[in-house]
């Protein structure tokens, strides 16, 4: 017994080891070789202080003490943790796909836009619009400020102002 | 595993419930804290009071302790405390000259530098302790004296010790065993430490 004792004070046993050390710690015979080997460690660091039945009456003390319970480590104690780097990962994929798809599709988009463009260049230019039909229909502008006022606006054109000259 | 972590392992098993744990922490750092305690009071009896008080305010506190220092660090900011407390309640001043810091009391073991407030008996029993313990050294092989001076005074581990010794670990092992056996033999009268006596 002696043996397992004197290495799991200088913490060379552990796991289900420790658990049968500590057993044999709780009976009288384990805690006397506890208390001699400590003893002994700490005569030879210089300290022999001996204090005669101190350990009886902190026992009765402590016979009077409240046990304490810590309260138990939560085994989901990192679930947070986790789920604040699940979030952080998630927004991270979301903004880094939409920039990539921005990137990616713009310099289609102003390529259409430019080909839109020309397109109704085009259009215009083959299919030229009577001056006399805008003119006509301008009330229905939306360009026009105020709607419905057309009829009273006197219409002039560059035509107009050329006769006049 | 070191030192450290035995007592973090009975610190979780105090933590759990288990005083008896608890107990054998008591029965490890009685000696080292009341000898650091007595440089705040001088008076033996109050000495132990205060180490007691101590112990027991230490076990309130265990819920709190989550192991971020060392056990002893923890509970030997606790004993300044309960003796500095101690002091103020009876209207006396804290000495000066403890103000040294946590670091050095876990190194604190140079008995010149304390003056004891031991009484005359306790004063002679501990000379006796360290004169057995001496003889029973001196009484050792050569290669048990060496593996337990690397281990208790060096502090070294026993992988440490394997390599200082060239030996193999299980070899340290049985000798640091039977070193303290031997010594532990020419000790035990001196405690009284027999099976139905409690610790």
């Amino acid at each position: 017994m002696g043996e397992e004792i004197s290495r799991f004070m200088d913490g060379e046993v552990d796991g289900a080891e420790a658990d049968v050390v500590y057993r044999q710690l709780k009976h009288s015979e384990g805690r006397a070789t506890w208390v001699c080997y400590h003893v002994i460690g700490d005569a030879l660091r210089g300290s022999a202080r001996h204090l005669p039945g101190f350990s009886e009456r902190f026992a009765q003390r402590m016979a009077l003490e409240p046990t304490v319970l810590a309260p138990k480590p939560r085994a989901n104690a990192g679930l947070p943790f986790a789920w604040a780097a699940a979030a952080t990962l998630a927004a991270v994929v979301v903004v880094g796909w939409v920039a990539v798809t921005l990137f990616d599709t713009q310099p289609t988009a102003l390529a259409t836009a430019r080909e839109a463009g020309s397109v109704r260049a085009t259009v215009a230019k083959a299919q030229p619009v009577a001056p006399d039909y805008l003119i006509a229909h301008q009330e229905y502008s939306p360009t026009t400020p105020i709607q419905g006022v057309g009829p009273y606006l006197r219409p002039a054109s560059a035509g107009g102002v050329d006769a006049g000259k | 595993m070191g030192d450290r972590e035995v007592d973090q392992q009975l610190v979780e098993r105090a933590q759990r419930g288990d005083k008896q744990a608890f107990e054998l922490l008591v029965l490890k750092y009685q000696r080292k804290l009341s000898r650091l305690l007595s440089r705040f009071v001088r008076d033996p009896a109050e000495v132990e009071d205060v180490t007691q008080e101590a112990f027991i305010k230490a076990y309130r506190a265990l819920p709190n302790f989550r192991g971020d220092s060392a056990f002893y660090t923890w509970l030997y900011r606790i004993g300044i405390n309960t003796a500095k407390n101690y002091l103020v309640a009876l209207g006396r001043r804290a000495p000066t000259t403890t103000e040294f810091n946590h670091e050095e009391a876990e190194g604190f073991e140079d008995a010149e530098q304390l003056r004891d407030a031991s009484t005359p008996e306790s004063e002679l029993h501990g000379k006796e302790i360290a004169a057995t313990v001496n003889r029973a050294m001196d009484a050792l092989p050569e290669d048990l004296r060496t593996a337990i001076t690397l281990r208790e005074i060096e502090g070294l581990s026993y992988e440490e010790i394997a390599n200082v010794m060239g030996c193999p670990i299980g070899t340290v092992r049985s000798r640091i065993f039977r070193a303290r056996d031997a010594i532990a033999a020419e000790l035990r009268p001196l405690l009284g430490t027999d099976k139905d006596r409690r610790w």
